[in-house]
C-alpha cells in the first residue's frame, strides 16, 4: 500500500526531472524559445534587432530579484557581440537554446 | 485621440516591459543553473575515470604481490615480478653514499642551467626559482647532490612535524600540486617565498600528471635545505615508485635525464620513503596527505620506522625468522616436486578444478612445459569456486587491503601441513602500521557516519563525521587539514567544517576545469583561503566557455572507455534483447553500461551527448555502438580482441614494461613482451594463445631489430577521436 503511494509520488516528480537526473529545479520553470524572442522584442522598443548593453543592464537590474553584478558581467559576456558591442539578441537566444538541448 | 491613447500606453507599455525583462531574466537563471548541473556530471566524470585508474593500479599490484607470496612461476617471470619489490634496506649507508655520489658526474662547458653551491643559501634557492622559471634543466650532478642533501635531512626528522605558529604568526598550507610548476610559482608570487619567517606546509602529491615534477621537488628540497624549520612536507600517496610508474614521474624523469635517471629514481625512492607522515600545528591542527580511519592512532604512527614501507602499496617482509625460511621453501621447490605441489594444492582447495588434475603433458622435465603449467596454475586458482570468492571478498571488506593478503596466505597454507605454521597468527605489528599508513594516505571523507574501505581507490577508507569527531577528539585536535581530492574551488569544508581539503593544482582536470587554492593560518587557528587559477587564457574564458571545453575534454575521454569495452557492452546489450531486435529501452541502456563500466555516472543524462536518439524511449544499441567512431591504433590485427583488451588496460600494460625495463632504456626484447602479455592476460583471467602474441610483437616491431621500443608501442595506442558532430 505504502509502495504504492510512494510509485506515484515518484511518478509524479518524473514529469518535472527535465534532465533525467532524480531532481527537480524549483526556483526556474524552463521558458520556450518563441517566448523569450517576443520577450527580447518588447524591451527593444525601437525595434533595432539588436540592443545596447546599457539597456539590457537596466532590464536586469529591475524586479524583485535583480541580477548581482557577477550576473550582469556573466551574461553579457556571452551576450555582447565583440566587434559591434551591442547584442544582437535574436542570436544570443539561439545560441542558448542549442546549447540548453545538449 | 493623441494625448489620451500616450496616457493608457504607457503604463500598459511599461508593465509589458516589466513582465519581459522578469521573463527573460528566469530563462537566464535557469540557464546557468543548468550549466551547474553539466559542470557537476562532467567533474563526475572525470573524477570516476580518475579513481578508476587508481583502483586499476592498486589490483595489478595486489595481482602481483599476490603471484609473489604464494606461488612460484619459472624463475624467468620471477626475475620479472620480484624487481618491483626489490627492498634496499639490507644495504648499508656507507654504500648508498659512495653509489649516489655525485663527484665523478663531469658538468660540461656548454651547460648554461644553475650552477649550485652548498651549503644551500636563499639565494641560492631563488636562483633556482627563476632557473625554472626560465624552462632551464638543473644538470644531474647538482640534481644528485641536492637530493643526497635533502635526503640526509629527511632521515633525522620525526614521523609527524609538531609546528608551531608563536615564531612566524603565520603558517601557509598547500595541497597537491602534481607537477604543475606554474601553481607553484603562482604561491610564490602572490605568498612570498619560503622563510623562518615565512612557514610552509606541503601536504603532499608533489609529483606525477603534470610535466614539472622535478622541478616542484627541487625547489621545495632547496628550501627545506635553506629553512628546516620553515618548511615542512607530508608524504602523499604519490610520493611512491610504484604509483610514479604509472603516473608519469618515472618517465619525466627518465626524459629529462638519459644517463643518470634511474640513479636518481632510485634516489628518489629512498627519499620518498624518509618524507614525513604527517603535520601538527600548534598541537590542534592535524595536516595528512589522505585522511584517517576509526583506527587512526598519531601514536602509532610516531613510534613506526616510516622507511620500512617504500611503496605504501606493499607491506614489508616480515621479520620472523620462520617467516622467511617458510618463503625460502616455496621458492627452493624443485621442478618436479613443484608439480606436485601445484596439484595437490589444487586439489584440496578448489573443487571446480578439473584442468588441475589433469597430467603435465609430455617432456615435463624441459623449461618450456614448467612454465606453461605455471601460468595454468595460476588460471586454474582464478577458477576457484564461489564460495571462496565470496568468503575472500566479504574478509577483504570488512578489513581493507592489509588483511587480504593475510587472508591469502592462510588460505592457502591452512590445507598444506608442510606449511609453517607462523603463516596463520594473527595481525602482526607490521600489518597495523602498514594499515596506518595507508589510511593517512589514500582515505577520502564520506557525508555517512561510519567507515568503509575505500573500494573506489582500492585503498585506505571512506570515514564519516562521526569518525572525525572520534579520531580529533582522541588527540584533543580541532582540525583536520587534508588534501587527495581535487575541489573545484581549490578547497572545501566537510563534516561540520571539521576537515578542510586543500587542493593546489588549477586546471587539474582540463583548462578552466577548477582553482588551485593554499591556506594562511595565525596562531587562532582560523583558515584563510587564497585561490588562485593558472594561465591567461582561462581567466578570460566565460563560465559557458569553460564548461564547454571541459565537457568536451570529459566526454571525449568517456567515449574512449566506452570504445576500449565495446566487445562487452555489445554482450551487455543482447542480454537484454533476447529476441534479437537490436532495440532496447532506455533503463536497460544505463543498467548495461554501468554493469559494464561501473564508473557510476547518471548514464540516461550523458545518453544524448554520447549521441543517439531513441524513439519512445528505445534505443538501437548497434547502431549507437557503430557510431563510437576512432581510428584504429597502427597495429592493425586481424583479431580485434586483443586489440581491445589491450587497449584496455593500455595503462596496465605501460607500468609492467616500465618494471620489466631494469636498464630504463625504452626497448623490450620479444621475450619479454610475451611474459608481460601473459602474466596481465592471466591476471584478466583472460586466454591468449602464444601465435597471437608472437604475431603482434612482430608486427609492432617497427625498427625489425628483434625489439620493442616501449614508447612508440604505447603511442600507437592514443586514439583520435573522430567526430561525428562538429
Amino acid at each position: 500500500m505504502v509502495s504504492e503511494v510512494h510509485k506515484r509520488i515518484h511518478n509524479a516528480f518524473q514529469v518535472f526531472d527535465h534532465d533525467l537526473n532524480k531532481t527537480v529545479d524549483v526556483r526556474f520553470p524552463p521558458v520556450p524559445e518563441d517566448m523569450l524572442l517576443t520577450a527580447f522584442e518588447v524591451l527593444d522598443q525601437q525595434k533595432k534587432g539588436y540592443m545596447e548593453p546599457d539597456e539590457l543592464t537596466n532590464y536586469m537590474r529591475q524586479g524583485d530579484e535583480p541580477f548581482t553584478q557577477q550576473e550582469m558581467e556573466e551574461m553579457l559576456s556571452s551576450a555582447v557581440d565583440s566587434d559591434s558591442n551591442v547584442v544582437y539578441y535574436k542570436d544570443f537566444v539561439s545560441m542558448m537554446i542549442l546549447d540548453g538541448e545538449r | 485621440m493623441g494625448c489620451g491613447m500616450v496616457k493608457t500606453a504607457a503604463p500598459r507599455g511599461k508593465k509589458r516591459a516589466m513582465k519581459a525583462a522578469l521573463l527573460i531574466q528566469r530563462w537566464y537563471r535557469q540557464y546557468v543553473a543548468r550549466l551547474e548541473m553539466r559542470r557537476r556530471c562532467t567533474w563526475n566524470i572525470f573524477q570516476s575515470i580518475e579513481y578508476a585508474g587508481e583502483q586499476d593500479q592498486i589490483k595489478l599490484y595486489n595481482f602481483f604481490g599476490y603471484l609473489m607470496d604464494h606461488f612460484t612461476p619459472a624463475s624467468s617471470e620471477r626475475s620479472l615480478i620480484s624487481h618491483i619489490f626489490r627492498e634496499n634496506d639490507v644495504v648499508r649507508d656507507t654504500e648508498w653514499e659512495r653509489y649516489f655520489c655525485y663527484k665523478s658526474i663531469e658538468v660540461p662547458d656548454g651547460y648554461h642551467g644553475p650552477h649550485l653551491t652548498f651549503p644551500m643559501t636563499f639565494c641560492e634557492a631563488s636562483k633556482l626559482v627563476e632557473a625554472f622559471k626560465h624552462k632551464q634543466l638543473l644538470h644531474a650532478r647538482y640534481v644528485l647532490q641536492l637530493l643526497g642533501e635533502a635526503w640526509k635531512l629527511l632521515r633525522i626528522l620525526p614521523n609527524i612535524n609538531y609546528v608551531s605558529t608563536c615564531h612566524s604568526k603565520e603558517i601557509t598550507i598547500c595541497g597537491d600540486l602534481h607537477g604543475q610548476l606554474e601553481d607553484l610559482l603562482l604561491v610564490f608570487y602572490k605568498n612570498g617565498l619560503p622563510s623562518s619567517e615565512k612557514p610552509y606546509v606541503w601536504n603532499g602529491d608533489f609529483v606525477d600528471r603534470g610535466k614539472s615534477s622535478m622541478e616542484i621537488l627541487l625547489i621545495l628540497f632547496a628550501f627545506l635545505l635553506v629553512y628546516p624549520n620553515g618548511v615542512h612536507l607530508n608524504r602523499g600517496n604519490h610520493e611512491d615508485h610504484i604509483v610514479n610508474l604509472r603516473y608519469g614521474f618515472t618517465k619525466e624523469v627518465l626524459g629529462k635525464y638519459r644517463v643518470h635517471g634511474k640513479k636518481i629514481l632510485k634516489l628518489l625512492q629512498k627519499i620518498f620513503s624518509w618524507l614525513p607522515l604527517a603535520t601538527v600545528i600548534d598541537g590542534k591542527v592535524l595536516v595528512v596527505h589522505g585522511g584517517i580511519s576509526d583506527t587512526t592512532d598519531l601514536n602509532i604512527i610516531a613510534r613506526m620506522e616510516r622507511h620500512k614501507y617504500v611503496s605504501a602499496l606493499r607491506p614489508p617482509k616480515r621479520s620472523h625468522p620462520s617467516a622467511s625460511s617458510n618463503r625460502r621453501s616455496l621458492h627452493h621447490t624443485e621442478e618436479g616436486e613443484e608439480k606436485n605441489h601445484q596439484g595437490t594444492r589444487a586439489d584440496r582447495r578448489w573443487e571446480a578444478c578439473s584442468p588441475a588434475n589433469r597430467a603435465p603433458g609430455p617432456g615435463s622435465g624441459s623449461r618450456h612445459s614448467v612454465q606453461r603449467r605455471s601460468i595454468h596454475g595460476v588460471s586454474t586458482m582464478s577458477r576457484r569456486s564461489e564460495a571462496v570468492e565470496e568468503e575472500l571478498r566479504r574478509r577483504r571488506q570488512q578489513a581493507g587491503l592489509s588483511q587480504s593478503l593475510n587472508e591469502l596466505r592462510r588460505l592457502v597454507s591452512s590445507s598444506s601441513s608442510d606449511d609453517d605454521a607462523s603463516d596463520s597468527e594473527p595481525q602482526t605489528p607490521d600489518d597495523d602500521e602498514w594499515k596506518q599508513m595507508v589510511d593517512i594516505l589514500w582515505s577520502d571523507p564520506m557525508a555517512q557516519d561510519g567507515c568503509e574501505p575505500n573500494q573506489v581507490r582500492g585503498g585506505g577508507c571512506y570515514w564519516g563525521p562521526d569518525v572525525t569527531e572520534e579520531v580529533l577528539g582522541r588527540h584533543h585536535l580541532q582540525l583536520l587539514i587534508r588534501s587527495h581530492e581535487c575541489k573545484q574551488d581549490g578547497y572545501e569544508f566537510c563534516h561540520n567544517r571539521r576537515v578542510l581539503t586543500i587542493f593546489s593544482a588549477s586546471n587539474y582536470y582540463e583548462v578552466g576545469s577548477n582553482r588551485g587554492a593554499y591556506i594562511r593560518m595565525g596562531p587562532d587557528l582560523v583558515p584563510h583561503l587564497n585561490q588562485y587559477q593558472s594561465s591567461q587564457t582561462c581567466r578570460t574564458l566565460t563560465l559557458r566557455q569553460s564548461v564547454g571545453r571541459t565537457e568536451r575534454s570529459a566526454l571525449c575521454a568517456l567515449r574512449e572507455q566506452l570504445f576500449a569495452h565495446k566487445s562487452d557492452l555489445l554482450a551487455a546489450f543482447q542480454q537484454y534483447d533476447p529476441n534479437n531486435t537490436g532495440v532496447i529501452s532506455l533503463k536497460h541502456w544505463a543498467s548495461a553500461m554501468e554493469g559494464v563500466l561501473k564508473l557510476g555516472l547518471p548514464w540516461r543524462v550523458l545518453r544524448s551527448q554520447l549521441g543517439t536518439s531513441t524513439q519512445d524511449g528505445r534505443l538501437d544499441y548497434r547502431e549507437w555502438i557503430q557510431e563510437l567512431v576512432f581510428t584504429e591504433p597502427k597495429p592493425e590485427l586481424s583479431n580485434a580482441n586483443i586489440l581491445e583488451t589491450m587497449y584496455r588496460n593500455h595503462s596496465n600494460l605501460e607500468t609492467i614494461f616500465r618494471i620489466i625495463d631494469t636498464d630504463h632504456s625504452g626497448l623490450l626484447s620479444f621475450e619479454e613482451f610475451r611474459q608481460t602479455w601473459k602474466l596481465l592476460s592471466s591476471h584478466l583471467k583472460t586466454e591468449i594463445d602464444d601465435e597471437a602474441i608472437a604475431d603482434l610483437a612482430l608486427s609492432i616491431d617497427f625498427n625489425k631489430d628483434g625489439s620493442i621500443d616501449i614508447n612508440e608501442f604505447m603511442e600507437a595506442f592514443r586514439l583520435v577521436a573522430l567526430t561525428a558532430h562538429p
